[in-house]
């Protein structure tokens, strides 16, 4: 069964200033918490958590224009991920960061959103303290 | 002389589950002994039907919709004020030994304390505090944690897969390989989330969670103050007790339980007086929350069935009885006990049966409602036998605790030292009880929110997914105590209905806002 699950901040920094942070696929690991490092190669980007786990997703999508990226996580565990980063803007100095997860089984959507969630969190927090 | 607080919780416990209480199924002479010698509680709710809500509720003495652990999934912010970090400033030794769950238990990324001390194989870890100091995890100086089972990063499940390996997989698997709530059924009747466990009952989690408490008080001294919060993860499901000790019940003997309506043409009509989403989950049509099958219907529950179930769960009752007896007698032989306040209370109820139902949900009645709770005060302080009938909430445990330790009250707490007798709640405005439920799991929202005063228990729901502004319960709980007859449209419970609910908006926190993250399904 599929479910989603969606996470998300009103941010009061502009939109390509948020990017910045964001957009390039190969920074995850500097603002979600969870992850250890991260590296992307061609298409492929590879995590590894803080508890030690590894795995691979693979690139879908990586628009500075929609300011969107989205990816899919190879996990024997989830029949169907995908992940979806937007941000949005809202007005000069305004934006709203979107994070989605979609995955089967449904719970897999949980448990794979928490870090953007935690994510989202720590970017408010680099930007208000300017980082 | 030193101050001792031991208190003891178990997971989903019924008040019937108590021979002090009435309860005809387990043996339980030594918490029936306490409530002889100490104070009985016939009337106490938790603030959520469910974990984490609830349990947040114990450690702060706030509602949920304050401490903003809204539904299960919810972590309790790291730095939200605990009583025990009020009782740790003031020196008392303290520890959790057991089920914590302020924090998810499916947590593979390791984010929060308590995977991260048992996968790093420690029990000690230090964090913020609500005042911006630095200090042990929630106030515990040490914390060895245990759930349902030998899955999960927590220190009984790495404790077993290290010393007895072999008894890993005897457990029933609480999920399924979809991490939803196995609806599988085990056992002699093919009932859900029930196994018949090869496991020794010395390695089970009951005996387990006795043995480590008793390790922690064997390391204290004579003139130390401390607080063990001895947590039992069973009666909970999965009704897996060791096969070794299937003998003292045999569930064919069972008589079924009085909430149980056996003529399926009766209990429907119960239902269908209720708000919809009852029926909806007997029926299988909706199952609004992750602490339920989702794959089961509660209509094709056997009369059988529900008795292996509920000796099961007696079995696992008695077992956590003689495990409190042996932490006890170790505690007499040190001498101690003359200065020891011990508190039996649990997290939530189950429904156990009633209207056909097991498990737990939003469903604000007494199988989830009403809990056994009981306060033996230390005998040195001469307090008399009393039962008190007067409505208290788990809200109330922490400002007792700062209480029997001869703290001040913490402004950040909302409620108020237990009653000691019914003249003392009369007088402090012990009146009515308060609980809520809130979720929104995958596009299924359910909101409510109920108070019980004067024997009466009302109901009232927001909009959601099955619901409409004007649904709710009313029972009468002197005439109806299965509340079986809904009166919230009665016209001739109107008055009675409309003064419930003025009392229930009018004394009800606001929302915390914004909700805090859903991160995991518990």
């Amino acid at each position: 069964m599929l479910g989603s699950v969606r996470h998300s901040k009103v941010l009061a920094f502009s939109a390509p200033r948020v990017w910045e942070i964001i957009g390039d696929p190969a920074d995850l690991a500097k603002w979600i918490p969870d992850f250890a490092s991260c590296s992307v190669e061609g298409t492929t980007r590879t995590l590894t958590t803080k508890s030690g786990l590894t795995f691979d997703e693979e690139l879908l999508v990586v628009d500075p224009v929609t300011r969107r990226i989205q990816y899919e996580l190879k996990l024997p565990i989830a029949r169907f991920h995908r992940g979806t980063l937007d941000v949005v803007a809202t007005g000069e100095n305004s934006c709203v960061v979107s994070y989605a997860t979609e995955c089967d089984p449904r719970i897999m959507a949980l448990v794979i959103g928490a870090p953007t969630y935690r994510g989202l969190v720590e970017l408010e927090r680099q930007l208000n303290e300017g980082e | 002389m030193a101050k001792r607080i031991l208190f003891i919780t178990t997971d989903q416990q019924r008040y019937d589950t108590l021979g002090c209480n009435g309860g005809i199924y387990s043996r339980t002479p030594t918490l029936d002994a306490l409530a002889a010698s100490g104070i009985r509680y016939e009337r106490a709710h938790p603030q959520s039907v469910v974990c984490m809500p609830s349990r947040a509720t114990m450690i702060t003495g706030q509602y949920p919709s304050t401490h903003g652990v809204w539904m299960n999934g919810v972590s309790l912010p790291i730095d939200a004020p605990s009583v025990v970090e009020e009782l740790s400033r003031a020196g008392f030794a303290t520890s959790l030994i057991g089920k914590a769950h302020f924090e998810p238990y499916v947590d593979p990324f390791a984010a929060f304390p308590e995977t991260l001390m048992a996968t790093s194989q420690t029990h000690e870890h230090l964090d913020p505090w609500y005042d911006g100091t630095i200090g042990p995890h929630r106030g515990f100086d040490y914390m060895a944690t245990a759930a349902h089972g030998s899955a999960g990063p927590l220190h009984y499940s790495r404790w077993l897969a290290a010393e007895h390996p072999e008894a890993v997989g005897m457990f029933y698997p609480t999920l399924d390989g979809n991490l939803e709530v196995n609806a599988a059924g085990g056992g002699d009747t093919g009932a859900v989330q029930v196994a018949n466990n090869a496991i020794p009952r010395e390695w089970y989690h009951t005996d387990w969670v006795a043995d480590q408490t008793m390790g922690w008080l064997a390391d204290r001294s004579d003139e130390e103050d401390w607080f063990c919060w001895m947590s039992f993860p069973d009666p909970h499901h999965p009704w897996d007790p060791p096969s070794s000790e299937l003998g003292r019940i045999n569930w064919r003997d069972i008589d079924l339980p009085a909430g149980y309506i056996e003529d399926v043409a009766q209990r429907e009509a119960v239902l269908g007086q209720k708000p919809r989403h009852w029926m909806q989950w007997y029926e299988g049509s909706l199952v609004s929350n992750f602490e339920a099958p989702l794959e089961w219907v509660p209509a094709t529950l056997t009369a059988d069935q529900l008795r292996e179930v509920t000796a099961k769960n007696a079995i696992e009752i008695e077992l956590i009885d003689e495990a409190v007896a042996r932490v006890l007698a170790q505690i007499a032989l040190r001498g101690w006990d003359d200065d020891l306040d011990i508190f039996f209370t649990t997290d939530h109820g189950e429904l156990g049966g009633d209207f056909g139902l097991m498990f737990k949900g939003p469903y604000h009645v007494d199988g989830l409602m009403r809990l056994p709770l009981i306060w033996r005060p230390a005998p040195s302080r001469n307090v008399t036998a009393q039962v008190v009938t007067k409505p208290v909430g788990l809200i109330d445990l922490a400002p007792t605790f700062l209480s029997v330790a001869g703290l001040p009250d913490a402004s950040w707490m909302e409620g108020k030292s237990l009653p000691v007798h019914d003249e003392d709640a009369q007088q402090r405005g012990f009146d009515s009880v308060l609980t809520e439920w809130d979720s929104e799991l995958f596009g299924v929202d359910v909101h409510l929110r109920t108070i019980t005063r004067d024997n009466w228990t009302c109901s009232i729901y927001a909009p959601g997914t099955s619901h409409e502004e004007h649904d709710g319960e009313l029972y009468n709980m002197n005439d109806d105590p299965l509340q079986q007859v809904n009166l919230f449209h009665d016209p001739s419970a109107k008055g009675h209905r409309d003064s419930l609910i003025e009392e229930l908006r009018r004394s009800m926190p606001p929302m915390r806002s914004p909700l805090l993250a859903v991160v995991a399904p518990v």
